[in-house]
């Protein structure tokens, strides 16, 4: 595994890994009855 | 007419739903093997772009059309078509919406069986054996090996779990949306995930496994998935974007047909945009996050290179990994649970592709539910019949794939995004999209959905035809050659030795349009009758 490889599957993986695991938090905080756009 | 009142039982149930649709046997078994054939460094480059250009837009824009088309009442997309866009020839556009699930689903349903089958095989000891013959295993069981030889019922016969996974399709998609679909993705989605980590945790354990091979290593492998390679050279080789961004946009499932119908179910209230996005990053964290580390660095340990180079997603599926499977330790175990874990991907996915075709006999028929479902069951089993007996080389499925699982898809996804982005007007759309929203898209998604990602969509597409129909050979000028007959797909049908099976399948593609269209028919009469209730006008 050459230094590319890893800053790929760090950047890659870490990427989505982070955009999932904020948007599960994001729906968990926000409940049903309290949506509205921030502005 | 009132629309069928179903609704999601919790934003997290219809995000679990939609993720479940989008994960399925592509994300541990077509992506992987991409990445690998490409190289790491410019497959993910391409991929991510992808992502943001076409991923995302599309599956906002179908969340966004979705629920405005259940406000007005219609929950299927020929309805939602009908009523957004008001005019006469607006349900046939939609039409593509019922028939690219349905058809789906015929043959997908088919692969589902499979995969509960090499599990349940798996668990009692007759797969993943040491020098078992996985090719003559898999040409017997699904039928590749010669037309009609997979029709048996006994217990090592696919037959059985066919119609095993026919049972438990329609008994949950007539429970309906809340207690059939929501309740098999709320626990499913979770241990599949749960599944993968452990297998993941397996595969990244493995140390060097043969010490005879030093170099078949857990670092090698992940080196052979992840090292970059020439990253600008691969960026110049428009295959490598026609598949990272095919991969996208089918392993999303937007333009599908099936988050337009889910998100009906929803309210103005409730939010698209945040759903949208979580749905996408789920389906992306199981792609990337967990396929991309499980399969092909599993294979590689074990068979290197040379076992990985050249198999497609079934060859790596049902060939490669049971004999990975046969020589690792507590093999049979984890061969059980990730065919498991590929049969819990694909259940939640045909499911999902029920809802469409049941929606749309429902609203457009106006069928009780037990009928809907009793008519779907016949039509759907028609098609599966076909392709179970016709499975020599796996033609009339990989056909039938072809036509319907890719050209289709194009089309219609083509079609939403420029009546998001154009017809709809991308103001009136970034206005529907933002109602009852959790957070805000960033602006700058405005210019991509109205004029990137419909001209990268149809530069893809143009591609996509021009090597697969006409047999571009990605030359300009003088070097550029066409020739028809060398995509498989055309040499199918009217090359100098047809192929039978493949005629029939697009003959059966034609039917079921023509079927789709009259019922499209049917349903616009019956629309113009009854005008269904706009169901949330607040």
């Amino acid at each position: 595994m050459t230094l590319g490889g890893w800053i790929n599957l760090i950047l890659s993986v870490g990427s989505v890994t982070a955009l999932f695991l904020w948007c599960i938090w994001r729906v968990l905080r926000t409940s049903d009855r309290d949506q509205r756009p921030p502005e | 007419m009132s629309a069928p009142k179903e609704v999601w039982s919790s934003r997290l149930g219809v995000i679990l739903a939609v993720a479940g649709s989008a994960v399925g046997l592509g994300n541990f078994l077509r992506f992987p093997g991409l990445a690998a054939q490409y190289g790491g460094g410019a497959f993910m480059i391409a991929y991510f772009i992808s992502l943001l250009i076409i991923g995302i837009p599309i599956s906002w824009a179908e969340w966004t059309l979705g629920r405005h088309g259940g406000s007005l009442g219609f929950r299927s997309s020929p309805g939602i078509f009908h009523a957004v866009l008001k005019k006469p020839y607006a349900k046939y556009l939609g039409v593509i919406g019922f028939i690219i699930p349905v058809v789906i689903y015929m043959y997908y349903v088919y692969i589902e069986a499979w995969c509960l089958g090499y599990a349940l095989n798996a668990a009692t000891g007759k797969l993943s054996i040491a020098g078992m013959n996985y090719g003559e295993f898999f040409n017997h069981y699904t039928g590749a090996g010669s037309d009609g030889i997979a029709i048996h019922f006994g217990l090592g016969d696919v037959g059985i779990f066919v119609l095993l996974v026919y049972a438990i399709n329609f008994h949950f998609i007539y429970r309906g949306i809340s207690k059939g679909i929501e309740t098999v993705c709320k626990y499913a989605m979770p241990a599949l995930i749960l599944i993968a980590l452990i297998v993941l945790a397996r595969v990244l354990t493995l140390g060097t496994p043969d010490p005879a091979r030093p170099d078949q290593n857990v670092l090698t492998a992940l080196g052979f998935m992840w090292n970059p390679g020439d990253i600008f050279t691969g960026l110049k080789n428009p295959q490598l974007w026609l598949a990272a961004a095919g991969q996208i946009f089918f392993s999303l499932s937007v333009g599908f047909g099936v988050i337009i119908t889910y998100s009906s179910y929803l309210t103005k209230k409730d939010d698209v945009v945040l759903s949208g996005l979580t749905a996408s990053a789920a389906n992306e964290f199981c792609e990337v996050g967990l396929g991309g580390l499980i399969t092909v660095p599993a294979a590689f340990l074990f068979l290197g290179a040379a076992g990985i180079i050249g198999q497609g997603t079934f060859g790596l599926g049902f060939h490669v990994l049971p004999e990975v499977f046969a020589r690792m330790p507590a093999g049979p175990v984890f061969a059980t649970i990730f065919f498991l874990l590929l049969f819990l991907a694909a259940i939640t996915s045909s499911l999902s592709m029920l809802q469409p075709g049941l929606a749309f006999l429902e609203e457009g028929l106006r069928l009780k539910r037990k009928s809907a479902v009793a008519l779907l069951a016949i039509v759907t089993a028609i098609g599966t019949s076909f392709v179970w007996y016709y499975s020599k080389d796996l033609k009339a499925l990989d056909t039938i794939d072809f036509w319907v699982g890719t050209m289709l898809i194009f089309i219609q996804a083509t079609i939403l995004i420029i009546v998001f982005g154009w017809v709809v007007g991308i103001e009136k759309g970034w206005a529907l999209m933002h109602e009852g929203s959790a957070v805000r898209a960033p602006s700058f998604f405005k210019p991509i959905i109205k004029y990137l990602t419909p001209a990268f969509l149809i530069t893809i597409f143009g591609l996509f035809v021009l090597k697969n129909v006409f047999g571009w050979n990605f030359s300009f000028g003088e070097a550029a050659h066409f020739e028809p007959t060398s995509s498989g797909y055309i040499r199918d049908l009217i090359g100098p030795s047809p192929d039978k099976v493949a005629r029939l399948s697009v003959a059966f593609i034609g039917l079921m349009i023509a079927f789709t269209c009259i019922l499209a028919y049917l349903a616009g009469k019956n629309w113009a009758a009854h005008p269904p209730v706009e169901s949330d006008k607040n």
